[in-house]
């Protein structure tokens, strides 16, 4: 569904009164550009990266139930220490901020980029507020005496969210420049590659951690 | 609040938050038996990788991406599920 | 000529895998690498076999060697992408020649350990985990290294090189980040010959090598021949 700018378009003779009026002013029209059929989104270089970073991620959690199934008692009482709360809200949160990505990448289709820069402050406040619940439940775990070298489980925990925390930050970053370049008012088409690959990117963060917080805080413990 | 987020991806999206209160309640409460038990986890790991699936079709926008991609999403949902889920089981 | 240097160089990119990997498999360090938490008896028995072992871990050095033509060549084409300020050209150029000392000195640490197949087994065993860690674990000059490389092909307006390298090259960054935890482990996933730290960083820097190999290679034949300088005979 696609409206283009009518700028001067044929006028109609009873709105031409003499050669000194002005001409009407362009009707600025909201401009909806949705993705066309079959178009890859940001690039197809960019899938590279993504399901190459998923693939990792899907190696990981193959060896942590692998881990599970030689060590299943150590995994069932380290498990259950796990602040599960906190990672549940993990997940609502990271949710929320990818549906405010979301609503950043519509409204930049329609150029309206003070909107777009505000859904993106929130996805950003979204981060931050993931961060701060690691940062919690890390410092809960480490003074509980759980640390990457206490068990298999530990090991796994910590470096599965570890890299994911790290995805999270550069996530953050990228957001972060991407609300920087709305500041430019660009269009979208020229930014497409740009905005489209770091939404994808933070969406990939959003699909690693609904995948973790299962499979670490849920399945382990079982 | 006019989001101008298209009215599907917002229903994919509540689905999303009330998959993860399920996923929640079916891996925090122990049941009767071993068996329902192992089923109601079994259940967790499909219906993370489901909401994995929905995440990557409608936020990543893949569903409407060639085939290529649309192909190799579900394949890595679909061998990772049961990757994942055999392991668990077996 | 330039043309064929840079040919050359291109191909270094894969000739290196090649070469190191049959270093490492004369030296008996593949298929099954030492790990931390093997006996003394073990680490002993494998060094036992001095001539061989050294002799591969030799021809495994210079095969790590063919990485410095490489990297200079990727140097080249940043220049293109870059222009007036390459400060990623230089980034990569200084971190690409850390990382072949990296690889290098680790290696020839490792190739002393046979010299002396008297030396006390404390010592032997010392030598070997300091060889490993060196070799394993300083992974900042090769994450810096991708990802200046990365950052200056998405950064590029005239596509010197396709798109889809940039985006290779922060893959394999990120696949460099678990070596780290070699420090931290004697055995699993994550000790010095874990699947997610030597296996994953020994695909990922191969797959490296190869396709910025292939892919320069292919830059290089499709750039424009440079006519020759002429040589003005003074009369």
């Amino acid at each position: 569904m696609t409206f283009g700018y009518s700028v001067h378009a044929e006028l109609p003779d009873f709105l031409v009164t003499d050669d000194e009026v002005a001409p009407p002013r362009a009707i600025r029209v909201k401009v909806n550009r949705a993705p066309s059929a079959n178009h890859t989104p940001g690039e197809p270089g960019l899938w590279i990266f993504i399901l190459g970073d998923m693939t990792l991620f899907g190696a990981f959690f193959i060896a942590l139930m692998w881990e599970k199934r030689q060590f299943s008692t150590v995994f069932q009482t380290s498990a259950a220490h796990l602040d599960r709360p906190i990672g549940a809200a993990n997940t609502l949160v990271l949710l929320l901020s990818s549906y405010l990505v979301v609503a950043a990448t519509w409204a930049h289709r329609r150029d309206e980029h003070q909107r777009a820069r505000r859904y993106l402050h929130g996805a950003l406040a979204c981060g931050v507020v993931f961060v701060a619940f690691k940062a919690i439940e890390y410092t809960q775990g480490i003074s509980a005496g759980h640390t990457p070298t206490s068990n298999m489980f530990f090991t796994m925990y910590y470096v599965l969210t570890g890299i994911h925390l790290l995805h999270v930050l550069i996530g953050a970053g990228l957001l972060a420049i991407w609300g920087m370049s709305l500041r430019g008012r660009r269009s979208f088409t020229a930014s497409q590659r740009l905005t489209e690959g770091i939404a994808v990117y933070w969406h990939m963060v959003d699909l690693l951690w609904l995948l973790i917080f299962p499979l670490v805080y849920l399945v382990c413990a079982a | 609040m006019r989001l101008g987020v298209p009215a599907r991806t917002t229903a994919i999206w509540l689905i999303l938050i009330l998959a993860s209160f399920l996923t929640w309640w079916l891996g925090t409460n122990d049941s009767r038996d071993q068996l329902s038990d192992r089923v109601m986890i079994a259940a967790v790991v499909v219906i993370a990788f489901l909401k994995a699936y929905l995440v990557g079709m409608e936020f990543m926008e893949i569903r409407g991406a060639p085939t290529v991609l649309r192909a190799l999403l579900t394949g890595w949902v679909g061998l990772l599920a049961v990757a994942v889920t055999t392991l668990y089981l077996a | 000529m330039t043309k064929r240097i840079q040919l050359f160089c291109a191909w270094c990119g894969p000739t290196a895998v090649v070469v190191a990997l049959i270093g490492f498999i004369i030296a008996g360090v593949l298929p099954l690498p030492l790990g931390p938490s093997n006996t003394t008896e073990k680490v002993m028995s494998f060094y036992s076999h001095d001539t061989r072992v050294a002799a591969g871990l030799v021809i495994a050095t210079l095969g790590m060697c063919l990485v410095f033509p490489l990297i200079a060549l990727i140097g080249v084409h940043m220049v293109r992408m870059e222009g007036r300020t390459p400060i990623l050209t230089f980034l990569q150029l200084i971190t690409g020649a850390a990382t072949g000392v990296l690889l290098v000195m680790p290696m020839l640490l490792m190739t002393i350990i046979p010299f002396r197949p008297d030396r006390s087994p404390e010592l032997t065993v010392t030598l070997n985990d300091i060889s490993w860690l060196l070799f394993i674990t300083p992974i900042g000059p090769f994450i810096i290294q991708n990802i200046a490389i990365g950052t200056a092909i998405l950064s590029d307006r005239t596509r010197t090189l396709p798109r889809w390298v940039g985006y290779l090259n922060f893959w394999v960054a990120f696949l460099f980040v678990p070596d780290i935890l070699a420090f931290f482990f004697h055995r699993g996933p994550f000790a010095w010959n874990g699947i997610f730290v030597f296996w994953l960083a020994f695909v990922a820097y191969a797959v490296f090598l190869v396709a910025m190999g292939l892919v320069l290679r292919k830059a290089v034949n499709d750039s424009p021949d440079t006519a020759p300088v002429e040589r003005v005979a003074s009369r």
